[in-house]
């Protein structure tokens, strides 16, 4: 894609979004750190997969809203620019600050437990975190219902995620399986439904 | 060939419908438009620059179907807004931004952009900002949602050669300056 477009997309965005980038940081930060009195290690992992994936749906409605509030935003549907090139413009910020939460989330579960929550918890849970963002992006396209359906896939796409990447760890006994596996299913599914919604943005009618 | 070729195009969303409209406008050509309600208005405004696609009938700008190729329909195409764009106050970097997002050269679109903001006297400064915008990539078809006559005269004077529709709801049509006529027929000459 172009780059300068992309650029001015996404600081158009961080523009927008810093405010409740902040306060997703924060939160997820606490709820790291309480999530690590849960046992057993399955339902933390899980655990862990939901909070982020909820901040990657909190972050989508975000960026939504700030497409239609943004004076400049309000400019990008009548450019020439295609779905796709929107769709990848528009998921650079989203991704960088559900990123930072799932960072945010790995620095409380260490204050927490005091440096026993693993690299590898995180990398699955980042994995699981951008799994369910280009999802969670095409939410506030939606009608209501069809908004929570998606919202609903997106959390269940981040454990599917998170689920495969601790299952490939525990049979195999290697960290890097683990992570390569989680990996492997966030750009399986990262990539088709980034597609997804670069098509919804192609076919979307934004009225006033 | 005409710039705007809307035939009994009709939008229909979940909560509104636009009636069938028609219009053929070729170079330095003007028209308006009222429509039935301000929304019908500014979604009549959006079919005819090509960011709502029709649901009936079809849709023409320089002959691109926005349907299936909105980005060349789009590059022609220069659209104002009822809102948006005019709450803007930073005028060089609303024009860097379009500059970026129409692939023109920044430094020039801020000195162009401010050059046509000069021109546009007596204009309120977002409205000045927001047609400066839309003119940036020198468009053949201007788009414009409900202008007030101040407004759709200094399109219509900064943009002599381009094709010219302005969009209204009942009621919002402004009373043509005495001159309009002699003016629009010295600009297609």
């Amino acid at each position: 894609m172009r780059s300068a477009a992309t650029f001015a997309i996404a600081t158009s965005r961080v523009r927008m979004l810093w405010p409740i980038a902040a306060i997703l940081l924060v939160t997820s930060g606490i709820a790291g750190a309480a999530i690590q009195v849960l046992q057993p290690l399955t339902t933390r992992i899980a655990a862990n997969a939901l909070l982020t994936s909820l901040m990657a749906i909190i972050v989508a409605y975000a960026n939504g809203a700030a497409t239609r509030n943004d004076p400049f935003a309000a400019v990008e549907e009548a450019a020439p620019l295609f779905g796709r090139q929107r769709a990848r413009a528009n998921a650079i910020v989203p991704a960088a600050i559900v990123l930072a939460c799932a960072i945010a989330q790995y620095a409380g579960a260490m204050w927490r437990v005091n440096g026993g929550f693993t690299f590898v918890s995180f990398a699955i849970d980042a994995a699981a975190a951008l799994t369910a963002l280009p999802i969670a992006l095409s939410v506030p396209l939606r009608t209501p219902l069809n908004g929570l359906l998606y919202a609903i896939f997106a959390m269940a796409a981040a454990l599917l995620c998170a689920a495969f990447g601790s299952a490939v760890g525990n049979s195999t006994q290697s960290d890097l399986a683990a992570v390569t596996a989680s990996i492997a299913v966030a750009v399986m599914i990262g990539f088709l439904t980034l597609r997804q919604y670069g098509e919804t943005l192609a076919r979307y009618d934004p009225l006033p | 060939m005409a710039i705007l070729d809307m035939r009994e195009a009709t939008f229909c969303g979940r909560k509104t419908s636009a009636a069938p409209v028609t219009i053929a406008l070729n170079e330095s050509e003007r028209d308006d438009l009222v429509c039935e309600s301000a929304f019908a208005a500014a979604v009549a405004a959006r079919l005819a620059a090509g960011i709502v696609k029709c649901t009936t009938g079809v849709v023409f700008v320089g002959g691109f179907d926005p349907k299936i190729q909105p980005v060349q329909a789009k590059r022609l195409t220069g659209f104002v807004s009822h809102v948006g764009p005019r709450t803007i106050t930073n005028a060089a970097a609303y024009f860097a931004y379009r500059a970026a997002l129409w692939e023109l050269d920044r430094p020039s679109s801020i000195a162009h952009g401010k050059a046509l903001m000069k021109r546009f006297d007596g204009l309120p400064s977002g409205e000045s900002i927001a047609l400066a915008g839309a003119l940036l990539h020198q468009p053949l078809l201007l788009v414009l949602d409900r202008p007030d006559r101040l407004l759709r005269d200094a399109a219509q004077e900064a943009a002599p050669n381009a094709a010219l529709l302005a969009v209204y709801g009942p009621g919002e049509m402004p009373a043509k300056r005495p001159n309009a006529d002699l003016a629009i027929a010295g600009a297609m000459q």
